[in-house]
């Protein structure tokens, strides 16, 4: 069997490695298995509230001997790189993957959801206001986002994360599944790489969920943009925050701490837990334990600047959950007054498409507020004569 | 058959459909050490310049090779040394951020140890100007967080004031002693005689001939006897300091603190410094920059003082 697999491989038809039933074949062929670890269950970092669910993925041993000759390996990168390439190819030849073109699009009613896009946080660099004032913006990637699956509100609601956890949603919202960065489709399951299959949308690295309307659904192959928002919206940021492992009382909730001095072994501990006699614990008490790795969200981050080229959106925030090169989900703001503002003046629905724009569109976009750094430095203007006066007057009056 | 299987186990469980489970679709590969929800460095660098990438933008290559000494005069465009902290294409935009304000505002060169004279709007002074000079005690920060601190003596008080280099509100920088001393900050002049930081602010501005090397000032700081802001006598990296006597109690101690080896700690020192090869190729945009621009003002400068 393993023979004839290599001989496969050698005529080139993994280049078809999309297709399910051969890459089965080759991965049950020795060269290829993936070694499943049948003991134990793959670690779970966090706060674990549950059993492990019966669908956890077994921790699996990595290809790195994959039992070829060096020469049909590099055949291999080739053929996956071409098919890829290819791709690429008939993504910039017609700007949308899909040949008999998008959807037709929603319109815009009120209590509309859109999708979001992946980011991915790469820095936080100091900006300046034409005013002079200072503020720090960070900056979010959109690496390589495409629309993977859209799922209709009536498929949708057969899924267990509405079933079980959000039954109002039940036939009224769909499900766009975002990926961002493309992964060697070699390291994915047959049943992974069906899923990408279905739409001819290339594997992916990452995958997230966005709940739509379905006015606001979009055809799976879509590339996502940065321009997808406007600079000036408003923008809620969810990541996974930074993981620190067990920590004690001081780090994780601030806690003073004691005096070694004059006391036995009062350094950094809890101290007392409940007031007098009581057996009972309050609910909520704060004691050491797991700090951090979970998902926060920071609502009402304003974009000031968004890079087109680079596809990189400038938020005004310096404190968004999770370490360097976290991924960001980025979506519309749900605050409410900014909820408003957006039925006022909605964005570009179900996303921004850029055959769509008359013009070229510009490689930076800045807000009016913000400091370009090609502009001439600034000078404030000098007090008007008559203000001056009219404050000294009221001055003197208080006196 | 049993592939397919275990696989099945990683989709979530619905009646009718295999479906994406974002949860717990990417849990084992390319997983760091710690927390699921980051990509590696080195795997987001793989791939901006894979082909696998739709949206990838081909880097320019440029011809000029950057002079060695580029990496004293413009310290701000090298990243921070710690890798866990950099980003590439981060770095790149703030690079351009910083050549377009060098084009509009002439950030001259200068070293720890030179006195300057910065003219910055004000909104709350009248004339909406104001001029402070001092001497340059310490350059921080990389991209667009640089910035420098001046250090004067102003009726008795000590005044040190820290500028961001790329703040939009400064409106001249200019050199008036270019100089470097024997050391990379000057923290110790907070402990050493006020006059060795007076400076006049009438001062007029001196110029080196053309082609000099910028001179290092030899002089030895006599500090004031302790309390200090910090325990110089453990310092042994600062040249420029002339140490009191100190008493005997305080130099028994010394010998516990003091760390000689740290100055043969050949993995220090390269984890604090950003390879040959890498500055090089950072210093390339800045070589463009510098035979553009600054060569014309460094005319303009001739002929002024002619």
């Amino acid at each position: 069997m393993a023979s004839t697999c290599r001989s496969l491989c050698s005529a080139g038809v993994l280049a078809k490695c999309f297709s399910i039933s051969q890459t089965r074949c080759i991965l049950d062929t020795k060269p290829f298995v993936r070694v499943l670890v049948p003991t134990h269950y793959q670690q779970q970092r966090g706060v674990r509230k549950r059993p492990p669910e019966p669908f956890a993925r077994k921790r699996r041993a990595r290809i790195q001997d994959s039992g070829l000759s060096p020469a049909n390996e590099s055949f291999l990168q080739e053929v996956i790189a071409n098919e890829a390439m290819s791709k690429v190819e008939e993504l910039a030849k017609m700007n949308c993957p899909l040949k008999d073109g998008p959807w037709a699009r929603g319109e815009w009613r009120k209590g509309t959801k859109r999708t979001g896009v992946v980011g991915v946080k790469i820095g936080c660099v100091p900006h300046w206001t034409t005013k002079g004032k200072k503020m720090y913006l960070t900056m979010l990637q959109v690496l390589d986002n495409h629309v993977v699956e859209y799922l209709t509100p009536d498929e949708f609601a057969q899924t267990r994360f509405v079933q079980e956890f959000h039954p109002k949603m039940k036939g009224k919202l769909g499900a766009v599944f975002v990926g961002s960065m493309g992964i060697d489709p070699r390291r994915l399951s047959p049943l992974e790489l069906s899923l990408f299959e279905k739409h001819g949308v290339p594997p992916k690295r990452k995958v997230f969920k966005f709940v739509v309307t379905p006015n606001a659904a979009i055809r799976p192959g879509t590339p996502l943009f940065a321009s997808h928002f406007r600079v000036g919206d408003y923008v809620d940021l969810q990541a996974k925050t930074i993981d620190y492992g067990f920590q004690g009382v001081i780090k994780k909730h601030g806690f003073k701490g004691g005096r070694g001095h004059g006391t036995t072994r009062w350094f950094r501990r809890v101290g007392s837990i409940a007031p007098g006699r009581r057996d009972v614990i309050p609910k909520g008490q704060k004691m050491p334990g797991y700090m951090g790795n979970k998902w926060r969200t920071l609502k009402g981050t304003r974009i000031y600047k968004i890079d087109t080229k680079y596809n990189v959106i400038y938020v005004k925030a310096s404190t968004i959950p999770g370490p360097l090169h976290a991924y960001v989900r980025i979506m519309d703001s749900k605050l409410p007054n900014r909820v408003r503002e957006r039925e006022l003046d909605p964005p570009p629905i179900p996303t921004f498409y850029p055959q769509d724009s008359p013009e070229p569109i510009p490689e930076e976009i800045y807000h009016p507020d913000l400091f370009r750094f090609d502009m001439e430095s600034i000078l404030f203007p000098p007090d008007d004569p008559a203000l001056e006066k009219k404050k000294k007057s009221k001055t003197a009056q208080k006196k | 058959m049993a592939s397919l299987k275990t696989s099945c186990r990683v989709l979530q469980t619905s009646r009718h459909l295999p479906v994406f489970n974002p949860r717990a679709f990417y849990r084992s590969y390319d997983r760091p050490q710690k927390g699921h929800e980051k990509v590696p460095s080195w795997t987001i660098e793989k791939h901006r310049d894979s082909p696998l990438n739709a949206t990838r933008v081909e880097s320019e290559r440029l011809r000029h090779a950057a002079p060695t000494e580029f990496r004293y005069i413009f310290p701000e465009f090298l990243p921070h040394p710690d890798w866990k902290k950099r980003d590439r294409v981060a770095e790149k935009l703030q690079r351009r951020d910083m050549l377009r304000r060098r084009l509009v505002l002439d950030i001259p060169e200068f070293y720890v140890g030179s006195i300057l004279g910065v003219t910055v709007a004000d909104q709350h002074v009248p004339s909406k100007q104001s001029r402070f000079v001092g001497i340059c005690i310490h350059r921080d920060g990389h991209g667009l967080r640089a910035n420098f601190t001046l250090r004067n003596h102003i009726d008795g008080q000590g005044v040190e004031i820290k500028y961001d280099l790329y703040n939009p509100t400064l409106q001249n920088i200019e050199v008036l002693k270019l100089e470097k001393r024997l050391d990379e900050e000057l923290f110790y002049l907070r402990d050493a005689p006020a006059t060795h930081s007076t400076i006049t602010f009438d001062r007029k501005p001196e110029t080196l001939p053309l082609g000099a090397t910028v001179p290092v000032n030899m002089k030895k700081i006599p500090l004031n006897p302790p309390p200090w802001t910090q325990r110089w006598e453990k310092r042994e990296d600062l040249k420029g300091i002339d140490l009191p006597e100190l008493p005997e109690k305080r130099m028994r101690k010394l010998s516990q603190i003091v760390k000689p080896w740290e100055k043969y700690d050949l993995m220090k020192e390269y984890r604090k410094n950003i390879s040959e090869e890498e500055q090089n190729e950072i210093f390339k945009e800045v070589v463009q920059h510098h035979t553009r621009v600054e060569k014309k003002r460094h005319q303009e400068r001739l002929k002024r003082m002619t």
